[in-house]
């Protein structure tokens, strides 16, 4: 009996360590090998190259641009994409299951086509972008058609991250609460929003990475003036267009380690909210 | 508070769970409502509570309807099957809910607040796991926290859903115990749900049984016991021997029916097929004319007998209960 129990043990011990090694050795080929190969790019580099590609004033614009309305784009998302898990996830309603499959579009859709489509809707003369235009407000080719293209890519990751999540909600919770004399707001102030957070952050998270690299989309809604509606990828793009490795590798690098720091500070803030 | 419950039906999607409930609680009663599972008990408690509306009837608190209130206005403490403790608020905060959850003009100071869920805590005797959170907490804690969570507002009606169901024999048996004293000190409405005959009988002062959405029978845990007034009610609330005899059937508990040795007019044979101690009792097993039959007697009557496995004994009922 006990000899079994240790030979299952060891049996079982060595099924972890081949998880253990396929999993790493697929993240070592997949994610680590490229990263690393930039990393060993960048070292050879003189540091005044460095300097010279991130100074320019171009590139702090475009860093600010990129970041700034990644940011706020997830942001946007967040704010609004809440609500709309909250319908799908508690309301009948008929066209319920299209839209649910609607919603992963954005995943899917070439994101070149994403950016035809919003800039032919947001243009001077689209459905949109008309009206707008005549209230002064300028979208498309403006830093306005970044920030519109952004929220359109990655509106799925808050959505499918919270929907789960509410749907996991014990609604006995939520009874206790209307039983104890809680108001409806009160209740999704203090029992509803903490149980969501941590998911609210995730979905919040992804959607601010794929803003970050978010480039097919963009590029044709945004104008690329340099300095004023130029994201980072595209002036890595136009780096090595101009043969420019060197400071392909520098702007690749320096947006590699902002974002790495950016996505830590948003796991260390989740995981202090679930422990 | 009393309640009174009127002509009450419910279905769900098709299937008819209370099928006319009336029924009237009183005040400071404590009351089991009892069945098995999918009698509709639970739903009955539910609609009290006013979490979920009747399809037709209503429910009076202290004369006034309660349909259109929400619980939050009739003062009903509602504690959940599971608990349904926040999981993210230590056992304070838990407790202190409903004390913070109050409009700004109602609300205790933090002080007051205090006060009251350390008195709380000290009722259902852990102050020493303020701090923690439920998931830290065994389920017979989390039963206890959840019902002082309830107190903090000062319910006048208290409804409980199965609220042993999910504990061990032990702790079960400490806070049925624990259950009666409160409610002795505090006098509270009291009404539970459950579909265990004897944690019924041990707690409550009056038992509803409840079966496929209709009363069964509402009494006191003896006139159930002792007076159902029908089978089904004898068969729920404890063992019964449905025994043919001179053209009757009679239903007899096993502590109702003696065993004589020699025939008399009004016993009918048996052969003992089993025998076995139960506690206080001595249990038999016996066949009387291919019918199983158990009877129970004490272990001074079997000490006088002479009873052994394989030997015919003679039946004879102590009492007549039949149903018409």
């Amino acid at each position: 009996m006990s000899r079994s129990l240790a030979n299952s043990n060891a049996s079982s011990q060595s099924a972890h360590r081949l998880a253990m090694g396929l999993g790493l050795t697929y993240m070592s080929l997949l994610v680590l090998m490229p990263i690393a190969g930039l990393l060993l790019r960048s070292i050879q580099l003189p540091p005044g190259e460095y300097l010279r590609v991130l100074q320019a004033p171009e590139t702090m614009a475009a860093f600010r641009l990129s970041f700034g309305h990644a940011f706020l784009a997830a942001l946007f998302n967040t704010v609004t994409g809440v609500p709309v898990a909250w319908v799908l996830a508690r309301y009948a309603f008929p066209g319920k299951r299209l839209l649910d499959v609607w919603i992963d579009l954005p995943f899917a859709l070439p994101t070149a086509v994403a950016g035809i489509a919003l800039c032919t809707l947001y243009g001077p003369h689209g459905f949109l972008g008309a009206p707008l235009a005549k209230l002064g407000l300028k979208v498309a080719y403006t830093h306005w058609g970044v920030f519109i293209a952004m929220s359109f890519v990655s509106i799925p990751f808050v959505i499918r991250t919270v929907q789960p999540a509410l749907l996991n909600l014990d609604p006995s919770q939520e009874e206790a609460a209307a039983c104890l004399g809680a108001s409806r707001l009160y209740c999704l102030r203090r029992v509803i929003l903490p149980e969501l957070l941590p998911s609210i952050l995730t979905g919040f998270s992804m959607a601010f990475a794929r803003d970050i690299g978010e480039y097919g989309s963009i590029i044709f809604i945004a104008g690329n003036i340099p300095g004023e509606t130029e994201i980072l990828p595209l002036r890595i793009v136009h780096a090595l267009e101009c043969y420019d490795y060197a400071g392909a590798t520098v702007l690749a690098i320096a947006m590699m380690v902002a974002s790495f720091l950016l996505l830590l500070l948003i796991n260390l803030l989740q995981k202090r909210q679930t422990s | 508070m009393s309640i009174i419950i009127n002509n009450v039906h419910k279905s769900y999607s098709g299937s008819h769970v209370l099928k006319g409930i009336n029924l009237t609680v009183n005040t400071g009663e404590l009351l089991a409502l009892l069945g098995p599972s999918g009698c509709g008990k639970t739903t009955l408690l539910r609609i009290i509570a006013g979490l979920e509306p009747p399809d037709e009837g209503e429910v009076l608190c202290n004369g006034l309807p309660a349909a259109g209130s929400s619980p939050q206005e009739s003062r009903i403490g509602f504690v959940f099957q599971h608990y349904a403790l926040f999981r993210h608020m230590s056992v304070f905060e838990n407790i202190a809910f409903g004390l913070r959850a109050k409009p700004r003009a109602q609300r205790p100071s933090e002080a007051q607040i205090r006060e009251k869920v350390e008195k709380l805590l000290e009722l259902i005797q852990l102050e020493w796991i303020a701090k923690r959170l439920p998931s830290e907490l065994s389920g017979g804690q989390r039963q206890r926290v959840a019902l002082a969570r309830v107190l903090a507002v000062d319910p006048s009606v208290l409804l409980l859903d199965e609220p042993f169901g999910a504990l061990d024999a032990k702790v079960r048996q400490e806070l049925r115990h624990w259950l009666r004293e409160r409610h002795a000190d505090l006098g509270v409405t009291t009404i539970f749900v459950t579909h265990d005959q004897e944690e019924a009988m041990e707690v409550s002062d009056r038992i509803v049984l409840i079966h496929d959405g209709k009363i069964e029978q509402t009494g006191s845990p003896d006139d159930l016991y002792n007076h159902p007034v029908n089978p089904f009610v004898c068969d729920f609330l404890g063992l019964v021997n449905m025994l043919p005899l001179h053209g009757k059937t009679l239903y007899l508990r096993p502590h109702e029916i003696a065993l004589e040795s020699a025939p008399l007019p009004e016993t009918c044979p048996a052969t003992i097929t089993a025998i076995r101690t139960a506690g206080p009792m001595v249990q038999l097993e016996l066949r009387a004319d291919g019918h199983p039959v158990t009877v129970a007697m004490t272990h001074e009557q079997f000490a006088k007998g002479d009873f052994a496995i394989g030997k015919t004994a003679h039946l004879r009922p102590l009492l007549e209960r039949e149903f018409g």
